[in-house]
């Protein structure tokens, strides 16, 4: 699987394209990171895995595995995106927090499909609906090298120039006034 | 958001966790056997007469050790016993014991004689994805405790200062 570090990438490369839409309204900036963390949420197993490897406890190891395959899943998906949503209970309404949770956590696993899956296994969307015969990858790249890492920095520093040209960095709403670049 | 929702929201990934421990106890024979059958080398060896040849397997271990004709790699095993892999016809020279290997393959296990496994492809797993989370973490603590303004005080975001934000 991709890291964290690409996963965000990829997520901020999404929210840039939106945020260049004519259509595109600067309150919908707060959900624009919710987006991103959704993104990056299935993947919350890594802290209980370095854990059990910590303890070096066989069962808690095995959990940690197999917590893997659930939250690559539509439903694991559902589930951290609930409880993540939990975390922001003054929120006025709690869908505008679950659904970016929800549609990064759904990039997330599309992002991962694109690789050789880990242990032969791709993502098993309809878990536990299906079984293992139904996952799938597009087995485009090995996971866990530098490759996605830097083409998806090649395409970030992509958007960085176009805001520089256009002057306007539109996920940030930060716009300079040309007096201060030229 | 209702107290009782919060409390089932927050506890909902104890459901994938039940999942887990579910899944970690069932065994599933393969219902396709026609496709690569991704397999644990411990069910592959408690199970050995189903995973046999000619169904093809993949597997993930730890190299032990490796024979010095470069032709057997040793696998860590189950309770501190070794998995015996024949890899004739394969340049295994850059292989070195520590090393997380996927293998592509099939099972003899089943054969007293043999009981080995047989390799028709490797990969070398070398893995940076868990040190490149560690940026990715602390990027996303910065976006939640400096750009939120999370605060754990309250578990959640401060409506005090969400509503200054709105009315600046």
């Amino acid at each position: 699987m991709p890291d964290w570090l690409t996963h965000m990438g990829i997520a901020y490369i999404v929210i840039w394209g939106i945020s260049k839409m004519p259509k595109y309204k600067d309150s919908l900036r707060k959900y624009f990171w919710i987006f991103v963390i959704g993104m990056v949420a299935p993947d919350i197993e890594r802290i209980f895995k370095i854990v059990a490897q910590e303890l070096g406890n066989v069962t808690f190891i095995n959990i940690a595995s197999n917590f893997t395959l659930i939250s690559h899943s539509i439903l694991g998906v559902l589930l951290i995106s609930l409880f993540i949503t939990a975390f922001f209970p003054h929120e006025p309404d709690c869908k505008y927090i679950f659904l970016p949770l929800f549609i990064g956590g759904m990039g997330h696993l599309v992002t991962d499909m694109i690789m050789n899956p880990w242990q032969g296994m791709g993502i098993n969307l309809f878990y536990p609906l299906t079984g293992s015969e139904f996952a799938y990858s597009f087995h485009l790249v090995w996971p866990g090298g530098f490759g996605p890492l830097i083409i998806t920095g090649i395409i970030l520093l992509g958007t960085v120039c176009v805001d520089l040209i256009q002057k306007n960095f539109s996920v940030f709403n930060i716009q300079f006034p040309k007096s201060s670049l030229e | 958001m209702k107290k009782i929702l919060r409390i089932l929201f927050l506890l909902s990934p104890l459901i994938i966790v039940g999942l887990a421990y579910y899944e970690m106890n069932v065994w599933h024979p393969p219902l396709n056997p026609n496709i690569p059958q991704p397999v644990s080398i411990e069910t592959l060896l408690e199970h050995n007469e189903t995973y046999k040849a000619p169904m093809e397997l993949i597997i993930t271990g730890d190299v032990f050790n490796k024979s010095d004709v470069d032709e057997y790699l040793f696998l860590d095993g189950i309770n501190d016993g070794y998995f015996k892999v024949n890899c004739t016809g394969l340049n295994i020279s850059s292989i070195e014991p520590g090393m997380t290997l996927e293998l592509r393959g099939y099972s003899f296990y089943d054969d007293p004689e043999k009981q080995y496994f047989v390799a028709i492809e490797f990969h070398i797993a070398i893995s940076y994805s868990i040190y490149l989370s560690i940026p990715g973490a602390i990027l996303i603590l910065l976006i939640l405790f400096w750009g939120f303004k999370f605060q754990i005080k309250d578990f959640s975001f401060s409506r005090k200062s969400a509503e200054d934000e709105k009315n600046a």
